[in-house]
């Protein structure tokens, strides 16, 4: 996204021009998903609450990729309601997203550390798809971060970012899991 | 995962926020209440002293307004792109290899075209957010408080609880996945009743609260009823029960936790993520 900013309130806000369009979900390359089956044991369950994946039954891709979209278009900061498309531009110019991202700005890392920014990230990804009815399994760290990506001090470039958003779509619509569901 | 040293760390910060901006139109304890029919008055009732930030809704004028600055930002953008790429080219081309500051800092993109498509600016919503701090209250009985703040008169959406500086960017929560809307009308004292944190609570009491996982909320409202005591000062004064309409999913404007209002009887329900209006039964158009 390119900004020329302006001086508002204060604050240094901007307008912009996206130059990244979502992928759609019918653009989806065929990518490989991992194996999701693995042997629970309590040191991988000690991680859970960072590495998880989100499934519901009988959803199909196409509505899987869109909620995933939209929370984390919540979980960036920068928008809701994406519908698999590209972000619409009365939500692509939040304030979040003028500072830069407010989520994802250095000088917020700063103050509140980037560890803090990333889990920022896991709860509202987490509150997002717990609204929509998704239910959270756990993931050893080594298959967790083949499909997954978190946001620490650096932004995941845009079409990379889609690409694991439609891998998690396919496994929130896949064959139900069987081990690691978070219940409590 | 635990939501309580995040929720901590912003319920500190927010209520280190002074909102001394705003301060002159809160009430306070020892603040005469003369209600001037050309503004309207919001009052309401909590256990915690906590700031709450509403939306004024954005009038027909303003979308206008704010759909012609856009237009001319629009037009700015694309009489200036030629320009820009022309600039963006001519560094790409000298800077090969070089080290100098001037290239160092050149924009390694390409400049984007603007178009209707993807030109944005900050959205008309963005002068409409109006803060009642944490103090002063306008009474205070032990752990009880109430709050009366002086608005113009208009239509608010509850938005959450928002603190934004320069420095840290934004830090709070807001119900962007479902809220409430209420009229303020001139001359009025709005009652919205008790304001409740739901999560808040529930730590206090010593659970966990699991996001994704807990179907609790962080705000609740419990409409105002006869039985809900106001302050003697407000005897004799024009004070109404606020009537709330269920409200859409919100922008998450200021890049914080997320969390939506808790659901009320006849007013406000959800199917999933879905926001329903309980007087129709029908998603809230958005």
């Amino acid at each position: 996204m390119k900004r020329l900013f302006v001086p508002l309130c204060g604050l240094a806000v901007a307008a912009a021009v996206s130059g990244a369009a979502p992928l759609r979900a019918q653009e989806a390359p065929a990518l490989a998903l991992p194996d999701l089956n693995f042997t629970p044991s309590p040191q991988a369950a000690e991680d859970f609450d960072k590495y998880f994946y989100f499934h519901r039954a009988e959803t199909d891709f196409a509505t899987a990729y869109a909620d995933l979209q939209e929370c984390d278009g919540y979980a960036r900061g920068l928008s809701f309601r994406t519908v698999g498309g590209p972000v619409p531009y009365p939500y692509a110019g939040t304030l979040a997203g003028a500072l830069g991202g407010a989520i994802g700005s250095a000088l917020a890392d700063a103050v509140w550390g980037s560890a803090e920014r990333r889990r920022l990230r896991r709860v509202n990804m987490r509150t997002c798809m717990g609204f929509k009815g998704y239910r959270i399994y756990g993931l050893p760290k080594s298959i967790w971060e083949q499909f997954n990506f978190e946001e620490g001090n650096a932004h995941i470039e845009e079409g990379r970012r889609q690409q694991l958003l439609q891998l998690q779509a396919r496994a929130a619509s896949g064959p139900a899991p069987q081990v690691g569901e978070i219940t409590q | 995962m635990r939501a309580g040293p995040l929720l901590a760390a912003a319920l500190l910060a927010l209520a280190c926020h002074a909102g001394a901006a705003l301060a002159r139109n809160q009430l306070g304890s020892r603040d005469a209440v003369v209600v001037d029919p050309q503004k309207s008055y919001i009052f309401y009732r909590t256990d915690q002293r906590l700031p709450l930030r509403l939306l004024r809704e954005v009038s027909p004028a303003q979308r206008t307004a704010w759909e012609l600055e856009r237009a001319r930002g629009l037009e700015r953008a694309r009489r200036a792109y030629p320009g820009r790429l022309r600039e963006w080219q001519r560094l790409q081309a000298e800077c090969r290899g070089s080290q100098a500051p001037a290239c160092l800092n050149r924009d390694p993109e390409r400049p984007v075209e603007p178009t209707e498509a993807n030109f944005t600016i900050p959205p008309p919503e963005l002068g409409n957010f109006l803060d009642i701090s944490a103090g002063p209250q306008f009474t205070r009985d032990g752990e009880d408080y109430t709050y009366l703040m002086t608005v113009d008169p208009g239509s608010y959406i509850v938005y959450g609880q928002i603190v934004v500086t320069s420095q840290a960017g934004g830090t709070g929560i807001c119900l962007c996945m479902g809220s409430v809307r209420f009229e303020a009308p001139a001359g009025r004292i709005v009652d919205l009743g008790e304001l409740r944190y739901p999560i808040a609570e529930a730590l206090a009491a010593g659970q966990t609260v699991n996001p994704g996982i807990s179907p609790l909320t962080s705000h609740a409202i419990v409409p105002a009823t006869d039985a809900m005591a106001r302050p003697d000062r407000l005897a004799g004064l024009p004070v109404v029960p606020a009537e709330f309409r269920a409200a859409d999913k919100m922008p998450n404007y200021f890049g914080v936790q997320i969390s939506r209002l808790a659901a009320m009887p006849g007013v406000l329900g959800y199917e999933r993520d879905r926001v329903i209006d309980l007087r129709t039964g029908q998603p809230v158009a958005p």
